[in-house]
Protein backbone atom coordinates (compact mmCIF):
# COMPACT_ATOMS: atom_id res chain seq x y z
CA UNK A 1 0.00 0.00 0.00
CA UNK A 2 1.54 3.51 -0.52
CA UNK A 3 0.25 6.12 0.42
CA UNK A 4 0.94 10.09 0.55
CA UNK A 5 0.31 12.32 3.83
CA UNK A 6 1.44 15.56 4.19
CA UNK A 7 3.00 15.34 0.87
CA UNK A 8 4.92 12.63 1.89
CA UNK A 9 5.21 9.04 0.22
CA UNK A 10 4.57 5.87 2.94
CA UNK A 11 4.98 2.85 1.79
CA UNK A 12 3.54 0.13 3.96
CA UNK A 13 4.03 -3.89 3.07
CA UNK A 14 1.55 -6.07 4.43
CA UNK A 15 1.19 -9.63 4.52
CA UNK A 16 -0.73 -12.02 1.66
CA UNK A 17 -4.14 -12.00 2.67
CA UNK A 18 -4.45 -9.10 4.91
CA UNK A 19 -6.68 -6.15 3.22
CA UNK A 20 -5.74 -2.61 3.85
CA UNK A 21 -8.79 -1.09 3.60
CA UNK A 22 -10.59 -3.53 6.09
CA UNK A 23 -7.26 -3.11 8.61
CA UNK A 24 -6.68 0.72 7.71
CA UNK A 25 -9.84 2.52 6.87
CA UNK A 26 -8.51 5.71 8.11
CA UNK A 27 -5.66 5.52 5.20
CA UNK A 28 -8.35 5.39 2.27
CA UNK A 29 -8.64 9.04 1.49
CA UNK A 30 -4.84 8.98 1.21
CA UNK A 31 -3.83 5.66 -0.82
CA UNK A 32 -2.27 6.37 -4.28
CA UNK A 33 -2.13 4.00 -6.73
CA UNK A 34 1.40 4.67 -8.27
CA UNK A 35 4.53 5.81 -5.89
CA UNK A 36 5.31 8.60 -8.24
CA UNK A 37 2.27 10.28 -7.34
CA UNK A 38 3.23 10.71 -3.61
CA UNK A 39 5.89 12.73 -2.98
CA UNK A 40 9.11 12.43 -1.47
CA UNK A 41 9.89 8.82 0.72
CA UNK A 42 9.33 8.95 4.16
CA UNK A 43 9.12 5.60 5.15
CA UNK A 44 8.52 2.09 4.42
CA UNK A 45 7.33 0.13 6.62
CA UNK A 46 6.98 -3.95 6.33
CA UNK A 47 4.30 -5.78 8.96
CA UNK A 48 4.99 -9.36 8.64
CA UNK A 49 3.37 -12.47 8.67
CA UNK A 50 4.74 -14.18 11.81
CA UNK A 51 6.77 -13.04 14.55
CA UNK A 52 10.59 -12.91 14.77
CA UNK A 53 12.97 -11.67 17.18
CA UNK A 54 13.48 -8.17 18.16
CA UNK A 55 16.72 -6.91 19.60
CA UNK A 56 16.61 -6.09 23.68
CA UNK A 57 16.94 -2.84 24.65
CA UNK A 58 17.14 -0.03 27.24
CA UNK A 59 13.64 0.75 28.18
CA UNK A 60 13.71 4.65 27.92
CA UNK A 61 9.84 5.61 27.51
CA UNK A 62 6.60 4.25 28.79
CA UNK A 63 2.80 5.96 28.06
CA UNK A 64 -0.29 4.67 28.81
CA UNK A 65 -2.93 6.02 25.92
CA UNK A 66 -5.98 4.70 24.53
CA UNK A 67 -3.76 2.18 22.48
CA UNK A 68 -2.92 0.59 26.11
CA UNK A 69 0.76 1.20 27.16
CA UNK A 70 3.40 1.44 24.83
CA UNK A 71 7.27 1.26 25.75
CA UNK A 72 9.83 2.57 23.73
CA UNK A 73 13.11 0.96 23.98
CA UNK A 74 16.89 1.78 22.96
CA UNK A 75 18.01 -0.61 21.13
CA UNK A 76 21.51 1.00 20.24
CA UNK A 77 21.22 1.08 16.15
CA UNK A 78 17.39 0.95 16.17
CA UNK A 79 14.43 1.36 18.34
CA UNK A 80 11.80 -1.20 19.83
CA UNK A 81 8.53 -0.11 20.28
CA UNK A 82 5.99 -2.46 22.55
CA UNK A 83 2.72 -1.99 22.51
CA UNK A 84 0.49 -3.94 24.74
CA UNK A 85 -3.35 -3.41 23.89
CA UNK A 86 -5.81 -2.53 26.35
CA UNK A 87 -7.43 -5.38 28.01
CA UNK A 88 -4.75 -7.63 25.48
CA UNK A 89 -2.04 -9.96 26.78
CA UNK A 90 -0.48 -9.97 23.49
CA UNK A 91 2.56 -7.55 22.90
CA UNK A 92 2.69 -6.27 19.31
CA UNK A 93 6.03 -5.24 18.54
CA UNK A 94 7.85 -2.65 16.23
CA UNK A 95 11.31 -1.82 15.00
CA UNK A 96 12.46 0.78 13.58
CA UNK A 97 15.91 2.42 11.98
CA UNK A 98 16.98 5.60 14.22
CA UNK A 99 15.93 7.62 11.61
CA UNK A 100 12.71 6.13 11.58
CA UNK A 101 12.92 5.90 7.93
CA UNK A 102 12.29 1.81 7.91
CA UNK A 103 10.42 -0.55 10.35
CA UNK A 104 9.14 -3.71 10.31
CA UNK A 105 6.62 -4.52 12.82
CA UNK A 106 5.20 -8.55 14.34
CA UNK A 107 1.67 -7.78 15.07
CA UNK A 108 -0.72 -10.47 16.79
CA UNK A 109 -3.14 -10.61 13.80
CA UNK A 110 -5.82 -12.85 15.97
CA UNK A 111 -6.52 -9.87 17.50
CA UNK A 112 -9.76 -7.87 17.48
CA UNK A 113 -7.53 -4.47 17.13
CA UNK A 114 -4.89 -5.40 15.05
CA UNK A 115 -6.02 -2.69 12.18
CA UNK A 116 -5.86 -0.05 15.14
CA UNK A 117 -2.16 -0.96 16.72
CA UNK A 118 -1.16 -1.18 12.77
CA UNK A 119 -2.42 2.25 12.77
CA UNK A 120 -1.01 3.53 16.20
CA UNK A 121 2.69 1.95 15.05
CA UNK A 122 2.17 3.76 11.31
CA UNK A 123 1.42 7.13 13.15
CA UNK A 124 4.39 6.82 15.88
CA UNK A 125 6.91 5.95 13.20
CA UNK A 126 5.51 8.75 10.71
CA UNK A 127 5.56 11.21 13.92
CA UNK A 128 9.47 10.45 13.87
CA UNK A 129 10.48 10.12 10.44
CA UNK A 130 8.94 13.94 9.68
CA UNK A 131 11.16 15.71 11.96
CA UNK A 132 13.80 14.93 9.63
CA UNK A 133 12.58 16.35 6.74
CA UNK A 134 11.24 20.12 8.19
CA UNK A 135 7.77 18.84 9.85
CA UNK A 136 6.31 17.92 12.63
CA UNK A 137 3.14 15.20 13.99
CA UNK A 138 1.45 17.50 16.67
CA UNK A 139 -1.17 16.86 19.28
CA UNK A 140 -3.70 19.13 18.37
CA UNK A 141 -7.47 20.01 16.89
CA UNK A 142 -7.39 22.00 13.47
CA UNK A 143 -9.96 23.55 11.72
CA UNK A 144 -9.84 25.55 8.44
CA UNK A 145 -11.94 28.59 8.11
CA UNK A 146 -11.33 30.90 4.88
CA UNK A 147 -8.43 28.67 3.55
CA UNK A 148 -6.78 28.89 6.27
CA UNK A 149 -5.60 26.00 9.17
CA UNK A 150 -5.91 26.67 12.53
CA UNK A 151 -4.29 24.38 15.20
CA UNK A 152 -5.45 24.29 18.70
CA UNK A 153 -3.19 22.42 21.61
CA UNK A 154 -3.32 21.99 24.94
CA UNK A 155 -3.03 18.77 27.76
CA UNK A 156 -5.22 15.81 27.26
CA UNK A 157 -9.18 17.20 28.83
CA UNK A 158 -8.43 20.76 28.54
CA UNK A 159 -10.56 21.23 25.67
CA UNK A 160 -8.97 21.21 21.93
CA UNK A 161 -12.42 19.08 20.29
CA UNK A 162 -14.58 20.96 22.30
CA UNK A 163 -12.68 24.71 21.09
CA UNK A 164 -12.91 23.04 17.46
CA UNK A 165 -16.34 22.25 17.85
CA UNK A 166 -17.32 25.45 19.38
CA UNK A 167 -15.68 27.37 15.71
CA UNK A 168 -17.67 25.41 13.52
CA UNK A 169 -20.86 25.92 15.05
CA UNK A 170 -20.19 29.69 15.83
CA UNK A 171 -18.09 30.93 12.72
CA UNK A 172 -19.89 30.40 9.24
CA UNK A 173 -17.73 28.27 6.91
CA UNK A 174 -15.43 26.67 9.47
CA UNK A 175 -14.86 22.46 8.56
CA UNK A 176 -13.08 20.07 10.93
CA UNK A 177 -9.43 19.48 9.25
CA UNK A 178 -8.50 17.00 11.66
CA UNK A 179 -8.52 16.71 15.49
CA UNK A 180 -6.22 15.07 17.06
CA UNK A 181 -3.04 14.84 14.64
CA UNK A 182 -2.53 16.72 12.07
CA UNK A 183 1.12 17.37 10.68
CA UNK A 184 2.77 20.47 10.25
CA UNK A 185 5.51 21.33 7.69
CA UNK A 186 7.64 24.76 6.84
CA UNK A 187 6.86 25.14 2.95
CA UNK A 188 8.29 28.06 1.01
CA UNK A 189 8.34 31.03 3.01
CA UNK A 190 5.23 29.76 5.19
CA UNK A 191 4.15 26.79 7.22
CA UNK A 192 1.59 24.32 6.21
CA UNK A 193 -0.77 22.19 7.92
CA UNK A 194 -2.09 18.36 6.74
CA UNK A 195 -5.00 16.80 7.77
CA UNK A 196 -3.89 12.82 8.21
CA UNK A 197 -5.47 9.05 8.58
CA UNK A 198 -4.83 10.01 12.92
CA UNK A 199 -7.81 12.07 14.38
CA UNK A 200 -8.02 10.20 17.92
CA UNK A 201 -11.85 9.62 18.39
CA UNK A 202 -13.78 11.86 15.83
CA UNK A 203 -13.17 10.12 12.40
CA UNK A 204 -12.33 12.98 10.33
CA UNK A 205 -9.70 11.61 7.98
CA UNK A 206 -9.30 14.50 5.39
CA UNK A 207 -6.33 14.08 2.73
CA UNK A 208 -6.40 18.25 2.45
CA UNK A 209 -3.56 20.94 3.88
CA UNK A 210 -4.51 24.81 4.07
CA UNK A 211 -1.47 27.32 5.34
CA UNK A 212 -1.71 28.45 9.19
CA UNK A 213 -3.39 30.66 10.06
CA UNK A 214 -2.36 30.26 13.84
CA UNK A 215 -1.76 28.03 16.81
CA UNK A 216 -3.30 28.61 19.98
CA UNK A 217 -2.37 26.54 23.22
CA UNK A 218 -5.83 26.05 25.48
CA UNK A 219 -6.37 26.64 29.13
CA UNK A 220 -9.51 26.11 31.41
CA UNK A 221 -10.35 29.45 32.97
CA UNK A 222 -12.81 31.28 34.23
CA UNK A 223 -13.08 33.99 31.89
CA UNK A 224 -11.60 34.31 28.24
CA UNK A 225 -8.15 35.77 27.63
CA UNK A 226 -5.86 35.75 24.24
CA UNK A 227 -1.95 36.72 24.51
CA UNK A 228 -0.31 36.61 21.72
CA UNK A 229 3.27 34.65 22.20
CA UNK A 230 6.48 35.34 20.19
CA UNK A 231 9.99 34.03 19.77
CA UNK A 232 10.99 31.78 22.94
CA UNK A 233 7.45 32.37 24.45
CA UNK A 234 6.04 31.30 20.80
CA UNK A 235 8.33 28.02 21.48
CA UNK A 236 7.74 27.34 24.59
CA UNK A 237 3.49 27.16 23.60
CA UNK A 238 4.19 24.96 20.65
CA UNK A 239 7.14 22.09 21.52
CA UNK A 240 4.86 20.07 24.44
CA UNK A 241 2.62 19.38 21.58
CA UNK A 242 4.88 17.85 19.36
CA UNK A 243 5.72 13.79 18.85
CA UNK A 244 9.36 13.84 19.28
CA UNK A 245 11.67 11.24 21.42
CA UNK A 246 13.76 14.47 23.41
CA UNK A 247 15.98 11.68 24.10
CA UNK A 248 17.29 11.45 20.39
CA UNK A 249 19.69 14.49 20.14
CA UNK A 250 19.02 13.98 16.15
CA UNK A 251 15.65 14.36 16.46
CA UNK A 252 14.77 16.98 19.05
CA UNK A 253 17.42 19.03 17.42
CA UNK A 254 15.44 18.52 14.33
CA UNK A 255 12.10 19.66 16.11
CA UNK A 256 13.54 22.10 17.60
CA UNK A 257 14.83 23.77 14.56
CA UNK A 258 11.74 23.35 13.07
CA UNK A 259 9.66 25.23 15.56
CA UNK A 260 12.36 27.98 16.04
CA UNK A 261 11.61 29.00 12.11
CA UNK A 262 7.66 27.80 12.82
CA UNK A 263 7.01 31.04 15.24
CA UNK A 264 8.62 33.08 12.86
CA UNK A 265 6.15 32.51 10.42
CA UNK A 266 2.69 31.86 12.45
CA UNK A 267 0.71 33.68 14.67
CA UNK A 268 1.04 32.15 18.14
CA UNK A 269 -0.87 32.46 21.16
CA UNK A 270 -2.34 31.50 24.34
CA UNK A 271 -5.95 31.12 24.91
CA UNK A 272 -7.52 30.96 28.82
CA UNK A 273 -11.12 29.95 28.00
CA UNK A 274 -14.31 28.90 28.98
CA UNK A 275 -16.30 26.55 26.48
CA UNK A 276 -18.48 28.92 24.79
CA UNK A 277 -19.05 30.95 21.86
CA UNK A 278 -17.24 34.20 23.54
CA UNK A 279 -13.92 32.05 23.48
CA UNK A 280 -14.21 30.36 20.15
CA UNK A 281 -15.28 34.59 18.82
CA UNK A 282 -12.11 36.19 20.88
CA UNK A 283 -9.86 33.17 19.20
CA UNK A 284 -10.79 33.75 15.70
CA UNK A 285 -10.84 37.43 16.38
CA UNK A 286 -7.27 37.73 17.55
CA UNK A 287 -6.02 35.42 14.75
CA UNK A 288 -7.85 36.11 12.04
CA UNK A 289 -9.79 39.53 11.78
CA UNK A 290 -6.98 41.77 13.35
CA UNK A 291 -4.33 40.22 11.18
CA UNK A 292 -5.10 42.20 7.12
CA UNK A 293 -1.62 40.31 6.09
CA UNK A 294 -2.65 37.09 6.37
CA UNK A 295 -4.57 36.78 2.87
CA UNK A 296 -0.85 37.63 1.33
CA UNK A 297 1.48 34.85 2.47
CA UNK A 298 2.54 32.86 -0.02
CA UNK A 299 2.82 29.29 0.23
CA UNK B 1 33.73 25.25 33.68
CA UNK B 2 32.21 24.84 30.02
CA UNK B 3 28.49 24.23 28.92
CA UNK B 4 27.65 21.05 28.90
CA UNK B 5 27.63 18.67 25.60
CA UNK B 6 25.04 18.61 23.13
CA UNK B 7 23.32 22.09 24.32
CA UNK B 8 22.91 23.99 20.83
CA UNK B 9 22.41 27.71 21.21
CA UNK B 10 19.66 28.51 18.97
CA UNK B 11 18.00 32.07 17.79
CA UNK B 12 14.49 32.98 17.70
CA UNK B 13 13.87 36.02 16.33
CA UNK B 14 15.66 38.86 18.30
CA UNK B 15 16.06 35.89 21.18
CA UNK B 16 18.41 33.46 22.19
CA UNK B 17 17.52 29.89 23.87
CA UNK B 18 18.51 26.69 24.95
CA UNK B 19 16.24 23.39 25.41
CA UNK B 20 17.69 21.15 28.05
CA UNK B 21 15.91 18.06 27.06
CA UNK B 22 18.09 15.64 29.08
CA UNK B 23 16.73 16.61 32.37
CA UNK B 24 16.29 14.09 35.08
CA UNK B 25 12.19 13.60 34.53
CA UNK B 26 11.56 11.85 31.39
CA UNK B 27 9.62 13.87 29.05
CA UNK B 28 10.43 17.16 31.16
CA UNK B 29 12.32 19.45 29.06
CA UNK B 30 13.88 22.71 29.97
CA UNK B 31 14.02 25.81 27.88
CA UNK B 32 16.52 28.98 28.75
CA UNK B 33 15.86 32.64 27.30
CA UNK B 34 19.21 34.46 26.69
CA UNK B 35 20.12 37.87 25.65
CA UNK B 36 22.59 38.50 23.21
CA UNK B 37 25.27 39.23 25.62
CA UNK B 38 24.87 35.90 27.68
CA UNK B 39 24.39 34.50 24.19
CA UNK B 40 28.30 35.76 23.25
CA UNK B 41 29.08 33.99 26.77
CA UNK B 42 27.49 31.30 25.69
CA UNK B 43 29.59 30.98 22.88
CA UNK B 44 32.94 31.91 24.17
CA UNK B 45 32.80 29.22 26.59
CA UNK B 46 31.94 26.75 23.87
CA UNK B 47 34.86 28.21 21.98
CA UNK B 48 36.96 26.92 24.60
CA UNK B 49 37.37 30.32 27.09
CA UNK B 50 36.40 28.68 30.64
CA UNK B 51 37.70 30.92 33.31
CA UNK B 52 35.53 33.44 34.65
CA UNK B 53 38.33 36.23 34.43
CA UNK B 54 38.74 35.27 30.64
CA UNK B 55 35.31 35.74 29.89
CA UNK B 56 35.02 38.75 31.89
CA UNK B 57 38.15 40.33 29.65
CA UNK B 58 36.59 39.22 26.21
CA UNK B 59 33.70 41.39 27.77
CA UNK B 60 35.63 43.86 28.58
CA UNK B 61 36.91 44.29 25.03
CA UNK B 62 33.41 43.92 23.12
CA UNK B 63 31.05 45.66 25.25
CA UNK B 64 31.40 49.06 27.29
CA UNK B 65 31.82 47.63 30.87
CA UNK B 66 34.65 48.12 33.15
CA UNK B 67 36.35 44.90 34.64
CA UNK B 68 35.21 44.51 38.10
CA UNK B 69 31.43 44.75 36.87
CA UNK B 70 32.26 42.46 33.94
CA UNK B 71 33.24 39.95 36.35
CA UNK B 72 30.94 39.98 39.07
CA UNK B 73 28.22 39.66 36.55
CA UNK B 74 29.86 36.59 34.80
CA UNK B 75 30.52 35.18 38.02
CA UNK B 76 26.63 35.47 38.47
CA UNK B 77 25.72 34.48 35.13
CA UNK B 78 27.73 31.08 35.57
CA UNK B 79 26.41 30.26 38.89
CA UNK B 80 23.41 30.41 37.63
CA UNK B 81 24.16 28.55 34.77
CA UNK B 82 25.49 26.06 36.74
CA UNK B 83 22.32 25.76 39.18
CA UNK B 84 20.12 24.83 36.11
CA UNK B 85 22.64 22.44 35.34
CA UNK B 86 23.84 23.79 32.15
CA UNK B 87 27.91 23.56 32.76
CA UNK B 88 30.05 20.79 33.77
CA UNK B 89 33.74 20.87 35.23
CA UNK B 90 36.14 20.94 32.58
CA UNK B 91 37.28 16.61 32.08
CA UNK B 92 34.23 15.96 34.17
CA UNK B 93 32.13 13.14 33.46
CA UNK B 94 28.72 14.83 34.10
CA UNK B 95 27.91 14.75 30.47
CA UNK B 96 27.99 10.74 30.48
CA UNK B 97 24.55 9.04 30.94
Amino acid sequence: MTCCVAGFRLTVYLPAGCDADTLLPSFRPFRCQAEEEAGEELFRFEALASPVPFPEGRLADETLNDMGCVRLYDCVDTYRVDILSVGGSVVHRLLAARDFSRATACLDWREPDAGQVLSSMLRIVFSQAILLHGGVSIHASAVCHDGRAYLFMGKSGTGKSTHSALWLKHIPGCTLLNDDNPAVRLVGDGAVAYGTPWSGKTPCYRNLSYPIGGMVRLSQAPANRFVRRREVDAFVVLYPGCSVITDDERLNGALCDTLARLTERVTVGTLECLPDEAAATLCWQNLYAINPGHVQTKV
Amino acid sequence: MRPKQNLQLRRIGSQYMIVDSRTEQVNLSHVFRMNRTAADIWQQMNEGCSTPEALAEWLCDNYEVDRDTALADVKRLLDSWTGFGLLVEEGGEADAR
